[in-house]
């Protein structure tokens, strides 16, 4: 899919993701938090980068909060799938943030970029990454506390609809994280007769009648692809 | 799909035509290759009809001889499935239904091997005289056999079956030059791949639909989908 200006509905957040939308009643519930949660390569950090992309194009800007990545990094990123992340920052449509010394400097940095920017969305990349990157701030007894205001500050502070990404074996050893969010969006690996292929399972998603069946799904030179079985007329 | 751009392909392979489909089997299916589309459901026919299609748009001849409808079905599920009107290819000569409606009848309900083989020795006997002069003209031809499955449950029985099939398949392959494409039911999977040089297989894994093409191609289980009647391989997943 090449990203390109669409419609914004005003309770819906489209996601950008070719066959997304659909699966959850038309988009994200405005100002909720979705987690996406995915063994390494399944395209977390991809998925966030299209979300924000697509809203970058659409008129809600948004601020990317990225503890290993550099900016450098996801802008080569971007520009495998002709998203132009460099300009989308020039242009005060899109923020990416890094790491702060301190977790609460971290987390004002977000939030004032956020307003500053008067950002619509929001995504953190990742959890896991932000969390065990203060070990002397946040202790594992308070993660829980923590995971609930980080979604409250970018929900209700920041006014976002928040991807938060985060690692199958950190939900492991802190399954609170599922409890938290409005949405759990896991993504998976599977081979088949010798054939790797990846599906996306909408665990959860408060308030939307969602599909509850595995979705295959690829990265394509346009991003983060749902199969749809049956095209409909004018696609 | 293709239209009405009726030249002869003179080229290595036969093209499918169905998007996707010829980059998954490498560049198309070679002159003198046998071909088996197997699954599960429905789209099998599909599949086959399409290539009919797109075949007599390139300029090919198509032998169709059916085990499971008459030429007025098929002529009417061309017609209401794919849009598809055959009149004027079979004036033409262009398409040739073939029915041995007799193996429909008592002797195929028996299971009589010995009658079978007769009705169809007398069968494949006329259609060689017809296709050699095809052949002649350096026509190139599409030989359908739709649908094989109630053919395979006699393989290994008899031997004198075993016997003229290979006969029959030799044939068609060596001196038709030709690209024999049969339909078959997915439980005949095992004895569709020992008779043809590769199979296309459908198969609807977890609810998605997947395509297969055994043997010649190093893609694995792709998806694809039903666009306006069509069959088309979901490109982005190869």
């Amino acid at each position: 899919m090449a990203i390109t200006k669409k419609h914004v509905s005003e309770t819906k957040v489209k996601t950008g993701i070719p066959g997304l939308d659909d699966l959850v009643e038309g988009g994200l519930i405005r100002n909720s938090a979705v987690l996406i949660r995915g063994v390494a390569g399944t395209g977390k950090t991809l998925f966030s980068l299209q979300y924000l992309t697509y809203g970058a194009l659409n008129g809600e800007p948004g601020v990317l909060l990225s503890i290993e990545e550099t900016k450098k990094d996801l802008f080569r990123e971007g520009a495998r799938f002709g998203w132009n992340l460099e300009k989308l920052e020039k242009q005060g449509k899109l923020a990416i943030i890094e790491r702060q010394p301190h977790y609460a400097l971290t987390i004002h940095e977000l939030e004032k970029t956020a307003r500053q920017l008067r950002a619509k969305r929001a995504a953190i990349d990742s959890v896991p990454a932000l969390f065990s990157s203060y070990p002397d701030e946040l202790q594992a007894s308070e993660m829980r506390s923590a995971f609930h205001l980080l979604c409250q500050v970018l929900t209700n502070s920041c006014d976002c609809t928040a991807i938060l990404i985060t690692e199958a074996e950190w939900s492991k050893r802190y399954p609170y994280e599922e409890y938290v969010p409005k949405g759990v969006i896991e993504l998976q690996f599977k081979i088949m007769e010798g054939t790797m292929r990846r599906f996306l399972l909408i665990k959860k998603m408060r308030e939307v009648r969602h599909t509850k069946r595995l979705h295959l799904y690829e990265i394509t030179n346009n991003g983060f692809t749902i199969f749809v079985p049956q095209k409909s007329a004018g696609e | 799909m293709k239209k009405n751009s009726e030249t002869v392909n003179q080229s290595r392979f036969f093209e499918t035509r169905v998007k996707g489909l010829d980059r998954m089997i490498g560049h198309g299916v070679r002159w003198g290759s046998s071909v088996t589309i197997v699954g599960d459901g429905l789209e099998k026919e599909t599949l086959c009809h399409q290539i009919v299609i797109n075949a007599l748009n390139n300029g090919l001849i198509v032998y169709y001889v059916c085990f499971k409808e008459v030429p007025e079905q098929l002529r009417f599920i061309l017609k209401d499935e794919m849009n598809f009107d055959t009149t004027r290819y079979e004036r033409s000569g262009r398409l040739i239904f073939y029915t041995p409606i007799e193996i429909s009848s008592a002797a195929w309900k028996m299971r009589d091997t010995s009658e079978i083989i007769r009705i169809l020795s007398k069968f494949l006997s006329k259609l060689m005289v017809e296709v050699t002069i095809k052949v002649a003209q350096r026509r190139k031809l599409l030989f359908i056999v739709d649908n094989v499955s109630a053919l395979y449950d006699l393989i290994g029985e008899d031997p004198r079956w075993k016997d003229f099939t290979t006969t029959g398949m030799t044939w068609v392959k060596r001196i038709m030059g030709a690209v024999t494409l049969q339909v078959a039911d997915l439980e005949d999977l095992e004895v569709a791949e020992s008779l043809s040089d590769f199979c296309i297989v459908l198969k609807n894994i977890d609810g998605i639909p997947y395509l297969k093409v055994t043997k010649s191609s190093t893609f694995g289980w792709t998806p694809y989908r039903i666009t306006h009647g069509e069959l088309e391989i979901a490109e982005d997943f190869l």
